[in-house]
């Protein structure tokens, strides 16, 4: 995990994040075992701008089934990171 | 929206069009919204993707041609009404520029209705010949309306005669087999009117009834069902019993049952009030048709042949259609016009299209040339006049009201016959003897309405 680039995985892109882009904080899924220093660490150099804050939280993979077979979708963990004022990601390339 | 014209040889208009950023953002700011509907983008719902997200799934380009399908026609028709343009067809489009952030710019070469120029509109010769209606016409359809009028009566004779009508139980053998469709029970068949194959009908003459009479026919060779066609056939027939045509008597009743009227004398002068009516309908037509003929021969005009050929191509699909609403095969046209290949009948039809053409533009140039205008007051009159008083009145007017536009060019096109017959040299000729066709179809048509 010392790619800096294996810790965020994507950008979370839905009406939400959407909306919160709004206020400057921008949301990504991030590897399950990475640290808010780790995030914020990975965000200011893949991006080139100053973090203030980094939120993070666990979401539980939700339960699928297929037939009988009950199954889960992995874990992930989400970042919401809260940019210097002034500063934007434009992260919607390739989306 | 900018525009500029350019004039080309043989009626051909250059039109190029600049249509500024600003209307194309909205055309496309339309689009996207329109698609924001219908695509479905996980962690959205319908229609609240924001546009860069829209744009990353269909492609940036995919929202911009759909906008621009949808504006260069819009466009295009703005500039043909501001510059007062009567393009014949659309034509095609090239796109000069279309880049984000500019202005788009596309030019059109479009074929214009020619220019006319119009012959001299006073004193335009012609003839109205009017027919004289004489008591032989009159009479001529008070028999249709006898005829219509008749009943079948039973009458005390054994022997079959030319005109009588049988009611008869008849098999039908080829090979002494009986055939589907070659039998029938209580048929009334009359006896010359050849509806039967040829030979059936004559070889029933002087058979008497109650007794089993054969008859000896062959199918002839262009007969409906082919497996019959050309064959012999010998047909049993029994006749139960002999009828005649007996025509309601000529008098004052029979002027009674006909309608509003007391006696024949009324009931004649009815009829001929409607023939006279008919023919000088017939003949005002006709006369304003060579009015109008004669003022296009007196025009010149520069022809497209492309407007010739959708005239061609109007008049084949008017045949189609007919043939649709008959039932036929509308595949079938050629044989209909009787041609044998699309060619053929095209240049067939190539010189009346052409008058038709002619016709058209020489008067829409007279119209414009003598400000010939319908107001909304006579508009009004005539849907009113047409709607009538019927239960229907509202649906008609409904109608018409949808088609003022269309209608105003009728009546702007009916002023201008008025106008042109006004200022004819016109011969009033009275004849005799109306065409054999014409005076069947006056006295049907008044037999129908007198019947009613």
């Amino acid at each position: 995990m010392g790619d800096l680039r294996s810790i965020i995985r994507r950008p979370v892109v839905s009406e939400k994040t959407m909306a919160l882009m709004e206020d400057n904080k921008y949301t990504f899924a991030v590897d399950l075992k990475a640290t808010k220093p780790q995030i914020r660490e990975a965000v200011e150099q893949i991006f080139d701008v100053k973090v203030e804050k980094v939120n993070t939280m666990r979401v539980r993979g939700k339960v699928r089934r297929m037939g009988q077979h009950e199954g889960r979708r992995p874990d992930w963990k989400k970042a919401i990171v809260t940019l210097r004022d002034g500063d934007t990601i434009e992260l919607f390339e390739g989306i | 929206m900018k525009t500029t014209l350019e004039k080309l040889e043989g009626n051909q208009i250059a039109l190029e069009v600049e249509v500024d950023e600003k209307r194309v953002e909205e055309a496309i700011e339309r689009v996207f919204r329109k698609v924001a509907q219908q695509i479905r983008v996980p962690g959205f719902r319908a229609g609240r993707a924001p546009r860069r997200v829209v744009e990353n799934r269909v492609g940036k380009d995919y929202l911009r041609w759909e906008a621009l399908d949808a504006l260069i026609p819009e466009v295009y028709a703005e500039a043909i009404r501001e510059n007062n343009l009567r393009p014949i067809d659309a034509p095609p489009v090239d796109i000069l520029e279309n880049e984000e952030g500019k202005p788009v710019r596309f030019r059109a070469v479009v074929e214009v209705e020619p220019e006319v120029t119009l012959g001299d509109y006073k004193g335009l010769k012609a003839t109205k010949q009017i027919a004289v209606i004489s008591n032989a016409h009159v009479n001529e359809a008070l028999e249709n309306m006898r005829e219509q009028g008749a009943q079948l009566v039973t009458v005390e004779r054994d022997e079959v005669r030319t005109g009588d009508f049988a009611v008869m139980d008849f098999t039908g053998y080829v090979d002494d087999q009986p055939f589907p469709g070659g039998a029938a029970q209580g048929h009334t068949l009359e006896i010359g009117s050849g509806q039967f194959i040829p030979g059936f009908e004559e070889q029933l003459v002087g058979a008497n009834t109650g007794e089993t009479a054969q008859v000896h026919v062959t199918f002839p060779e262009d007969y409906g069902a082919p497996d019959l066609a050309g064959k012999e056939a010998r047909f049993d027939v029994v006749i139960h019993e002999i009828k005649e045509k007996k025509l309601p008597a000529l008098n004052d009743d029979f002027a009674k049952d006909m309608g509003e009227f007391e006696t024949l004398l009324e009931l004649r002068a009815d009829i001929r009030k409607n023939l006279e009516e008919e023919v000088e309908r017939r003949a005002t037509q006709s006369l304003e048709a060579d009015v109008l003929q004669a003022l296009v021969d007196r025009s010149e005009v520069d022809i497209p042949q492309k407007m010739v050929d959708f005239q061609i191509d109007y008049q084949i699909r008017q045949a189609q259609e007919e043939l649709e609403m008959r039932g036929l095969d509308k595949e079938r046209y050629l044989e209909f016009f009787g041609f044998a290949t699309e060619e053929e009948l095209r240049e067939e039809l190539q010189e009346d299209a052409k008058n038709e053409v002619k016709t058209s533009l020489v008067m829409d140039a007279f119209i414009k040339e003598l400000e010939i205008t319908v107001s909304d007051e006579e508009l009004d009159e005539r849907i009113t006049e047409m709607a009538g008083e019927g239960a229907r009145a509202d649906a008609v007017k409904g109608f018409w009201e949808t088609q003022k536009e269309r209608l105003s060019s009728i009546l702007a096109r009916e002023k201008a016959l008025e106008i042109l017959v006004e200022n004819g040299d016109i011969d009033e000729i009275q004849v005799e003897e109306p065409e054999e066709t014409e005076a069947d179809q006056g006295q049907e048509d008044s037999g129908q309405v007198d019947a009613d």
